[in-house]
């Protein structure tokens, strides 16, 4: 081995001198010919040529030892490989930084989105899991994926035979433990529920036939996230009591990660038995009428046995038709025995896939819209490394010809280049691979979904997307590796060894076609993503019309059937007011019973004007009503425009009854939303409730948003929690540190009534935030998306065209040679250079507007189809860049003296 | 110089080089000078080009390797014809004139 090292050494020194020798006696012959030596020297160099490059033809000819040929082969030609790409650095490195930051931004992207918009129930064999729904008119596409109980018990009585059956009906109620009690959102299913959707236990037992005997103990069974989350993954839990609505009940199991049930789009927290549910009177339905027919709460889940599904799937529409036959329904009126009778149902049983698929459809466009985005970046990345090896083709054809003029194989060449595309391809792969790890970690998110609550958002790395990875970075080989090889070996070799032939500086066709459509991609791109760019900056500049920067918010839902009426509710919330107020840091507390932005169900009035002679108002209009405390207006920071604020002695039991209205309510009421509005009355009749009550408007308040962030579409009232009761309350809390008022809000719920359950809790941007957090996500991951997408271009565009045009210095120097001037010159290389980028330009933004107006038809928000704006910026950096790098080596292009231009390049 | 100077038809640059070898032992160099001397300069071979055809022929065991002294005073590698390198430009000069002379009648003949 040393010997070999040696012999290798030795004669790497006698080429190096050898070659030095050559030199020297050139430069002798050069300087006797009358050049100073310098000058000699560097003419003596360019004549020799590419010297790493013939080194490394005459080490190929160095015998190999034959009993190590094939690993010494291999070896070369990676090392050659290595050598040749290492020579390049900038072009190694962008190239396998392009590719890495493709395939990771791709791949994350594609996890987030995943994790974000298509959330798995983690059930077994989805396919074969069926869901029961009903339209509530015959013919009518409304389906609804619900029935009544006595129904669900007939139809799995009629099924016992060809299918497992089981139903499950979403609710919410406090769970405690020894400490504290939180809203949990539970599903109270039937004993063969976990069969049929095929899940068994992580911990413990998941719940059986025998948890449907009415006497039978009360048991639940935590998910894996609430096991994690609020127990600390404690295996000690099984078998621990806990209470729910007050009632003691034991933990016998924790379902598997990756199981969210069908509750809630945030996933469910706990399942509990579904007889228990009846005893302890922990649904609605349940515990008031749990035969009546007209009560549709339980999803109907059923999984036929093998052969059996067209059989259950047949016989769905008889059954159901039976059903309705036998028990008639009618148009509920509350009282038995009246109504007018409604038609039969339709019944139906769709796959839990396409029950699913049907509801997310919105979803799962935008979701597709934002895959082809993903898809668009990785276009342009493979784009890049496409037109950079065009471009250092054309330089390498010389290297190649030689070599074929040497006598190396096409195959053999082949090899190489496909050795070095390989080489960069596996940097790239790592490179994607570590970066994919990091995004990964930064993208785990507790995310908002609306009504304060929180999901973890966990994007894990697909097998499909790895596969998908995987293929591109195959396809890169191929395309950039392959192609290119072929193509530069192709045909005879032309006699080509001086030094004025081969370098051809006249970019192919090919190239230019490449980089217009580069061009014409990342356009597109960012035209759609200045969508999303236009949503956010509206979410950003609209104002909600309350302060929420330090605002703590917790909702408590009061329950009527355990005694938590009114009178109790009211003592509640004075008990936690008093304690906030005494809470240092807290600057002001209130409660409102329904808010704004649905954090709970916010009572609705029809609002009346008395006076209806009023000038030009609709006189009658239904409102969001706030029953809240008076400190309301201060706690949320709504300004009052004309009159006064509640005050505390409008919020007494007796008090004169007064209002406060929003201005649009006023204006919707009398027309105007100014001082003349008060003192006016106005009847107020509240959902549901027959009695009307009469109240005078004392205030006007500032609008605010009303049903979701964003709306403002409906008018308010303001009345004293005193006036009226409903049973969503929310606590707000002021604080110059929202975080700790949310904790102080827990304990002054907790410390208030320990078997209270606060149902959300946490601070008011995060609370508010509702639904948009999900187009935040998607806004956010296109936007980086087609920033990278730019940043990539740019840096292709400057690489290639700065290789095109330095290369053109030779037709520039015969130009010049001929009479041009500098700046016809730099006008030359910009012609150049710009011609394709202006062509991809005007491609792209034509696609864009195109893509923007077939978007349109996918999204709710208004979208311009030609947004002029967009319009007029997205082109600046592609062209900005363009002129400078065709500008840049022009300009020292144009400094080059025409001889030496015409003699060396 | 009526069409420039002339590109290499390939295998010709390792003739070429026996040719100049012929003539006696020679540094790269010098081969260099010899092959321009040899074409009149109506050849152009970028010089580097030289080294790895020298090495293969050395390779093949056509020419012989010696450090030596060359006439300027350096060192330098001198390249010498060995007995079958002789045989081998003999065959090949054959060769060549055959193919020269068959093409040249082909190219010729009256259309």
């Amino acid at each position: 081995m040393a010997r070999r090292w040696f012999r290798r050494r030795r004669f790497d020194e006698d080429l190096r001198d050898e070659l030095a020798a050559h030199l020297d006696h050139r430069v002798d012959d050069l300087v006797r010919g009358g050049l100073t030596r310098a000058e000699a020297r560097r003419r003596a160099r360019v004549e020799l040529g590419a010297v790493e490059t013939y080194k490394d033809l005459c080490r190929e000819t160095r015998p190999l030892s034959s009993w190590r040929t094939m690993p010494e082969l291999v070896l070369r030609d990676v090392w050659h490989a290595a050598r040749r790409l290492a020579a390049a650095p900038l072009f190694t490195l962008f190239a396998a930084g392009s590719l890495g930051l493709g395939l990771a931004a791709t791949t994350t992207a594609y996890a987030v989105l995943h994790a974000a918009l298509w959330t798995s129930p983690g059930v077994s064999d989805p396919d074969g899991l069926f869901v029961l729904s009903t339209s509530a008119t015959a013919g009518r596409r409304a389906w609804r994926a619900a029935v009544s109980e006595p129904d669900y018990v007939d139809l799995a009585r009629s099924w016992t035979d060809r299918a497992l059956v089981a139903a499950t009906t979403a609710f919410e109620d406090g769970l405690s433990g020894e400490s504290d009690t939180e809203e949990v959102r539970a599903e109270s299913v039937s004993g063969a529920y976990f069969a049929v959707v095929g899940v068994g236990p992580a911990l413990g037992r998941v719940l059986s036939a025998s948890d449907d005997a009415p006497d039978s103990p009360a048991v639940l069974v935590l998910s894996h996230r609430a096991w994690r989350v609020r127990h600390g993954s404690d295996p000690a839990i099984i078998g621990r009591t806990l209470r729910m609505g007050g009632q003691p009940v034991v933990v016998v199991g924790v379902a598997p990660e990756g199981f969210s049930g069908f509750g809630s789009q945030a996933g469910t927290d706990v399942w509990v038995s579904r007889a228990i549910a009846t005893r302890h009177k922990v649904w609605t339905a349940a515990r008031s009428r749990p035969l009546d027919r007209s009560i549709a709460q339980a999803t109907v889940l059923l999984r036929p046995f093998p052969g059996a599904i067209h059989e259950v799937e047949a016989s769905v529409h008889g059954i159901g038709e039976g059903l309705d036959a036998e028990y008639p329904r009618v148009r509920s009126t509350g009282v038995a025995g009246s109504g007018a009778p409604l038609p039969p149902r339709d019944w139906r049983i769709a796959t839990l896939t396409d029950a699913t698929t049907a509801d997310a459809g919105r979803v799962a466009a935008v979701g597709y819209l934002a895959v082809g985005l993903v898809m668009l970046v990785l276009v342009v990345a493979c784009s890049n490394i496409a037109n950079l090896t065009l471009a250092r083709g054309a330089t390498r054809s010389h290297e190649i010809t030689v070599r074929r003029a040497l006598g190396a194989s096409r195959g053999r060449l082949v090899r190489e280049l496909c050795l070095e595309s390989g080489m960069v391809a596996i940097a790239g792969g790592v490179l994607a691979f570590i970066a994919t790890g990091l995004l990964l970690q930064v993208a785990r998110l507790d995310l908002p979904i609306g009504n304060g609550r929180v999901t973890t958002l966990e994007p894990v790395l697909q097998g499909s997307v790895l596969v998908m990875a995987a293929a591109f970075l195959l396809a890169s080989v191929i395309v950039f590796g392959l192609g290119p090889a072929l193509r530069l070996t192709r045909g005879d070799v032309r006699p080509v060894l001086g030094p004025s032939v081969g370098v051809s500086g006249v970019p192919s066709r090919r190239l230019w076609r490449s980089t217009r459509w580069q061009v014409a991609t990342t356009t597109t791109l960012f035209l759609v993503a200045a969508i999303m760019v236009r949503v956010i900056v509206v979410e950003a500049r609209h104002d909600s019309g309350i302060d929420d920067d330090k605002l703590a918010v917790a909702v408590v839902v009061f329950d009527r059937a355990r005694g938590q009426d009114a009178a109790y509710a009211r003592r509640v919330v004075d008990d936690v007011l008093r304690r906030l107020q005494q809470t240092a840091g807290i600057e002001s507390a209130s409660a409102s019973m329904g808010v704004p932005f649905g954090l709970t169900i916010t009572p609705m009035a029809t609002v009346t004007a008395i006076d209806a002679a009023a000038d030009g108002g609709q006189a009658s209009e239904r409102f969001h009503m706030m029953p809240s405390t008076p400190e309301v207006f201060r706690t949320l920071g709504v300004p009052i425009v004309a009159g006064r604020p509640l005050d505390s002695a409008d919020d007494i039991t007796g008090a004169s009854p007064v209002a406060v209205l929003s201005e649009l309510g006023a204006r919707e009421i009398f027309g105007r939303a100014d001082a003349s509005v008060l003192g006016r009355g106005v009847t107020v009749q509240a959902g549901g409730e027959p009695s009307t009550r009469v109240v005078r408007i004392v205030g006007i308040a500032r609008d605010t948003d009303v049903q979701n962030a964003l709306s403002r579409r409906s008018g308010l009232i303001y009345v004293p929690m005193s006036l009226e009761f409903s049973p969503g309350t929310a606590i707000f809390a002021r604080s110059q540190d929202p975080g700790a008022a949310v904790g102080a809000l827990r304990s002054a719920v907790r410390e208030a009534d320990r078997d209270l359950g606060v149902s959300t809790a946490g601070t008011a941007p995060v609370m508010l935030a509702g639904g948009y957090v999900l187009l935040r996500i998607l806004s956010t991951v296109t936007l980086s998306l087609a920033g990278l997408a730019l940043f990539l271009s740019m840096i292709g565009l400057y690489g290639v065209l700065s290789q095109v045009i330095s290369r053109q210095t030779r037709e520039m120097g015969i130009r010049m040679a001929l009479g041009a001037t500098a700046n016809q010159i730099r006008r030359f290389a910009l012609r150049q250079g710009l011609g394709p980028v202006l062509a991809g330009l005007v491609l792209g933004l034509a696609l864009g507007v195109l893509v923007r107006a077939a978007v349109r038809f996918g999204m709710r928000a208004p979208i311009d189809v030609v947004d002029w704006a967009a319009l007029a910026v997205v082109p600046v950096p592609l062209l900005a860049t363009a002129l400078v790098a065709c500008y840049l080596p022009a300009r020292r292009a144009a400094r080059v003296n025409p001889n030496v231009a015409l003699r060396e390049f | 110089m009526a069409s420039g100077p002339a590109g290499l038809v390939p295998g010709t640059l390792e003739l070429l080089i026996l040719k100049a070898l012929s003539l006696g032992p020679q540094h790269g160099y010098g081969v260099l000078l010899r092959l321009e001397q040899l074409t009149d300069q109506d050849l152009l071979i970028e010089q580097g080009a030289l080294y790895p055809a020298l090495y293969r022929l050395e390779r093949q065991g056509l020419v012989d390797t010696e450090w030596g002294i060359s006439e300027n005073n350096r060192r330098a590698k001198f390249y010498r014809l060995t007995a079958s390198g002789r045989r081998r430009l003999r065959d090949e000069r054959n060769d060549w004139n055959r193919v020269v002379a068959v093409m040249a009648r082909a190219l010729d003949a009256k259309e």
